[in-house]
């Protein structure tokens, strides 16, 4: 993993200090309220329904046990315990105090942690594939262009007021784990017929009030002039991005108006005066950031345990989490391990001091003491040799960690809701708890299948509803809270916006309704096929006429 | 309304004349020719303005709202094109936008009277990490010498 040297711990120290400065103006009465706002959003601080909320970066979604343990310390000593993480793979602290958050950040860069640009118009923090430099199928190890991405993109100084907030994905297999065609800016990791690394450029997705799926605009940049181009895009957004209308000031809203090839021409035009100059990466700086990112020290002979089968043959539990919550490596012996933030009890994505403290420990124990957070709200432990699964199954089982849900109905990604977000139209927290209650059941769970489940509070989707295979939405009417429940949406590689199911339920009816959908899929199905297949296969209809048959 | 200049509060009139290049565009060749300074915005056209900047000692590009960042890409776009000229800053800007704007290639700012102190010029020195080549520093950071183990 990427590991600072001075400069870039210099930049996150000078951070700290210009923040505290910053917050001692407004406290002081020095800096309007109005600018305070655009500053501390560019630094992850929100004020909330209940208090300030600190979003902290995870870059990429990669963190160390030693980082992952002052997370845990300042959830203790500035919040009540516990940290959320988010679909950005980053984590958010719900009850900082205003005054108190120049000595949080100043705590996390003694950790190479900072909260720049998880907030504002700005780039915000780059995601990836979380099996990222570990799938067996990928091009190769798409970390080392995130971290390029990363230092380009702190503190740029041209693209501080971006229209509108900012978000790039990063893959590398042909499977899609980062939602990479709903971003500003996908790019895929692929080799051309000589075999150099590149591109292939997406430009223009993006979920909120007007889901879009993103649009190529080049099949293949050669991977040196990475930044040469996203400056460009940058430079033509940033130009010609509408500021009149924050709800239409997206990259998404810019592409469409003008297509995408008026959008390719001008990028293309103004690429043209960037590349072959600086920007270009030269091979030593690609090397000397790709060492970072090379492979564990992996024991030679992991593939010839034997006791793995054994405990798979005789511990029914422990085989069910391994099918559901392990997934496979490109060394032999060694499992990915996902820990499910998917309890029974409790808020989607949320996880206490304690269990950071546990995570941490066993990934110091049994994962090279690295953690990767993923989008869909869960931790992964990247390198797990299969001998030591039992025992990291064990431990995750004591706290509540290891719960056999991973990518089925109750894996939900879930935005606060009206809980904690000002933003919010609608409760979502009672009604994943709702979901939890109803489908509790791990084998009917099971036998649903794959199931992505995504709620958003608002509009504004930060829980990616319209890409869930089941999306559901909060809307206020006349101050009740009602749901809008959407099939057919996908964030992967076959990706597609989920279409309405009919009119809107009341917070009483979502699971329910969710049901009567899921009854009539288990009819409907094929042998082995995936409900999103099924929704694809037969359209709405059918879903529709079962959903709303008892409650009209 | 003080001015700044290369980091220094200037003695020059903060209000130099300046037409707005909307209305440059109009004029004739000949009152063209007597314009050296003009004041531009996002609304501009930055490829028209770029065809005239050898024309200009001064371009003043404004911040209508203190959310508005395209000047901070005309003025790079116009040191990318070569203008030695003055970039000034008017209209919204900020302390905290200080060293941003000098990144972006404006060595002036006109700031608000009733905000301005002399310790806000420390803003230019809070950051002295430079990741990106911009109109301050041609290289990006892999490419600065001692920048990198």
């Amino acid at each position: 993993m990427y590991i600072y040297n001075e400069v870039d711990q210099r930049l996150v120290d000078e951070r700290v200090a210009q923040f505290r400065d910053q917050t001692q103006r407004f406290l002081a009465g020095d800096l309007s309220e109005d600018e305070f706002l655009a500053l501390r959003l560019m630094n992850g601080l929100y004020i909330q329904r209940q208090a300030p909320m600190l979003r902290v970066a995870i870059p990429y979604g990669l963190m160390t046990a030693e980082q992952l343990r002052v997370l845990a310390q300042v959830s203790r000593e500035f919040d009540r315990g516990y940290g959320h993480f988010t679909t950005r793979t980053n984590i958010q602290f719900n009850w900082p105090k205003l005054e108190e958050v120049p000595d949080i950040l100043e705590r996390l860069a003694t950790v190479q942690l900072h909260a720049i640009q998880t907030s504002g118009n700005c780039i915000r923090n780059t995601t990836t594939d979380h099996f990222a430099g570990i799938h067996p199928s990928e091009t190769d190890d798409p970390r080392p262009w995130c971290e390029l991405i990363r230092q380009w993109s702190t503190l740029h100084p041209e693209f501080a007021y971006l229209p509108r907030k900012f978000k790039i994905a990063v893959t590398a297999s042909p499977e899609d784990r980062a939602a990479s065609q709903v971003h500003d800016v996908g790019l895929h990791l692929i080799r051309n017929d000589s075999g150099e690394l590149g591109f292939e450029v997406l430009v223009g997705g993006g979920l909120g009030r007007t889901p879009i799926i993103g649009k190529k605009i080049r099949d293949f940049l050669p991977a040196p002039e990475l930044l040469s181009y996203l400056e460009a895009i940058l430079r033509i957004y940033n130009l010609k991005g509408r500021r009149d209308n924050k709800y239409k000031a997206r990259i998404k809203i810019l592409v469409e108006a003008i297509g995408i090839e008026a959008f390719a021409e001008q990028v293309e035009a103004h690429w043209q005066t960037l590349k072959d100059g600086p920007l270009r990466i030269p091979q030593s700086e690609i090397d000397r950031v790709s060492a970072f990112f090379s492979g564990h020290p992996y024991r030679d002979n992991a593939a010839g345990d034997l006791t793995l089968d054994e405990k798979l043959e005789s511990d029914t539990d422990f085989r069910t989490w391994y099918a559901r919550n392990t997934h496979p490596h490109k060394q032999p012996g060694y499992r990915a391990v996902t820990i499910s933030l998917k309890p029974l009890l409790g808020a989607p994505g949320d996880i206490t001091a304690l269990q950071m403290d546990v995570v941490a420990d066993l990934a110091e124990r049994f994962s090279f003491s690295q953690i990767r957070s993923t989008h869909e709200q869960n931790l992964v432990l990247g390198d797990v040799a299969q001998e030591d699964l039992y025992t990291v199954w064990q431990i995750l089982s004591e706290h509540n960690l290891a719960r056999p849900n991973v990518g089925l109905l109750t894996d939900m990604i879930v935005c606060p809701g009206f809980d904690f977000c000002s933003l919010a139209n609608a409760k979502t927290l009672n009604i994943a708890e709702q979901i939890n209650r109803t489908f509790e059941d791990l084998d009917y769970q099971h036998d649903l299948g794959e199931i992505r489940l995504n709620m958003s509070g608002c509009i504004n989707a930060c829980g990616h509803h319209h890409v869930g295979h089941i999306g559901i939405l909060g809307v206020d009417k006349k101050g009740e809270d009602w749901y809008q429940i959407t099939i057919g949406g996908s964030s992967r590689e076959d990706a597609s916006l989920g279409k309405v199911l009919g009119r809107a339920v009341s917070a009483l009816e979502v699971s329910s309704t969710l049901e009567r959908l899921l009854e009539t899929y288990v009819d409907l199905r094929l042998e082995g096929e995936r409900f999103i297949d099924t929704v694809r296969r037969l359209g709405v209809a059918p879903f529709k006429e079962a959903a709303y048959a008892i409650a009209s | 309304m003080p001015l700044l200049v290369n980091r220094e509060v200037s003695s020059e009139l903060a209000q130099l004349p300046t037409t707005p290049f909307g209305d440059y565009l109009e004029m004739d060749a000949q009152a063209q020719a007597s314009v050296r300074a003009i004041r531009a915005s996002g609304e501009d056209s930055l490829e028209q303005l770029l065809e005239h900047i050898n024309q200009f000692d001064l371009i003043a590009l404004e911040f209508p709202v203190l959310r508005d960042g395209r000047a901070f890409s005309f003025a790079r776009a116009l040191r990318g094109a070569g203008f030695k000229g003055q970039i000034r800053a008017v209209g919204e800007t900020s302390r905290d936008k200080l060293s941003f704007l000098e990144r972006c290639g404006f060595d002036a700012v006109e700031l608000d009277d009733s905000q301005f102190k002399r310790e806000h010029l420390e803003a230019y020195t809070e950051i002295s990490v430079r990741y990106q080549a911009a109109a301050d520093q041609p290289l990006p950071i892999y490419r600065q010498t001692g920048a990198i183990q």
